[in-house]
């Protein structure tokens, strides 16, 4: 793995999974998560050599542009995303095989329905590798507010399986 | 925390899909067609010393513009006025100035001794260099000597 980032590829597909992951996070759509993503990456690829952090950088380009996707965005044309989503179900899945088990498919909808903060740190800290420092350097957020965050998302996917008794 | 490392196991073992083959071509173009300028790709530290470099050579133009739009109308360059030839030096700094007519005045060390003898050896000092100043000026008579004070201050008083 090129850690300067000279092979855009290496770093594309160590990233690309947990990036647009993360991107669909924001946006909620999969169409708006690909152009986030595209745009993120192309303008990462061109400043990382400039940046002190590459990796946090590059969560932070492709988190300003799935923001901008999904600034000024109306009901309708979510709609129309998620059908255009729906054209496409080998691809539009978030998780890349079916769940094995009950635990882990009621785990899933847990993480589905944290709270946005809570689950963009937390698809950052356990897919995207970041430390807590690169979390708050990507989502522009102090480190103690993303570690709060991350504490608490834990807690409530441990609450959330407790309460179904599966953990 | 073992429940809080066991949930975090549990978490990575689910993994993300994988993007659509499409939007890796789709970067991959647009790289090719943007691909990163020349100073895109420089660091910070590069383009600092690029940019301090190009300040220098900017002050450097400047300065010289000045000193030649500076120059005085006479023909002689600047550095020429200011520089003493070689019997210029000779004359300041090897020799004392002194003109034909001119008196020398005792030095420091001359004035120094006399007093460290008595304060009266000074007046003596004094006396005797006026006394020679006198003779030669009686030989070759100037209107006024070179320190401003005419010939007869050094007569004595009758």
């Amino acid at each position: 793995m090129d850690q300067t980032g000279t092979d855009w590829q290496a770093w594309y597909d160590r990233h690309a999974p947990a990036l647009l992951f993360y991107a669909r996070q924001i946006t909620g759509t999969l169409a708006q998560a690909e152009d986030a993503m595209h745009d993120g990456f192309v303008r990462y690829w061109k400043r990382r050599e400039q940046v002190d952090d590459p990796l946090a950088y590059l969560y932070r380009s492709v988190r300003s542009a799935a923001l901008d996707q999904r600034r000024g965005d109306t009901r309708r044309h979510q709609r129309v995303l998620r059908m255009a989503d729906a054209e496409r179900p080998d691809v539009a899945q978030p998780w890349h095989e079916v769940a094995r088990d009950e635990a882990e498919q009621q785990l899933r909808e847990a993480v589905a329905h944290l709270d946005g903060p809570q689950r963009e740190v937390l698809v950052m800290k356990i897919w995207g590798g970041l430390t807590f420092d690169q979390i708050a350097e990507a989502a522009e957020l102090p480190r103690s507010t993303a570690a709060a965050r991350y504490r608490a998302a834990m807690n409530v996917l441990r609450e959330s399986l407790q309460t179904k008794e599966l953990l | 925390m073992d429940e809080h490392n066991g949930m975090e196991q549990r978490l990575r073992a689910m993994r993300p899909a994988k993007p659509d083959p499409a939007l890796r071509e789709r970067i991959a173009e647009s790289l090719a067609e943007e691909g990163p300028g020349p100073l895109s790709a420089w660091s910070l530290s590069h383009r600092y010393l690029v940019g301090l470099a190009a300040v220098a050579a900017v002050c450097f133009l400047v300065w010289g513009v000045s000193i030649l739009l500076s120059k005085p109308d006479s023909e002689i360059p600047m550095a020429e006025q200011n520089t003493p030839d070689e019997s210029t030096f000779d004359l300041v700094f090897v020799r004392p100035v002194l003109q034909d007519n001119e008196l020398p005045t005792p030095t420091l060390l001359a004035l120094n001794d006399a007093y460290r003898q008595s304060p009266q050896q000074v007046d003596v000092l004094l006396d005797r260099i006026g006394k020679q100043q006198l003779a030669r000026l009686s030989k070759d008579p100037a209107p006024t000597a070179g320190i401003g004070l005419s010939a007869d201050f050094y007569k004595e008083s009758p």
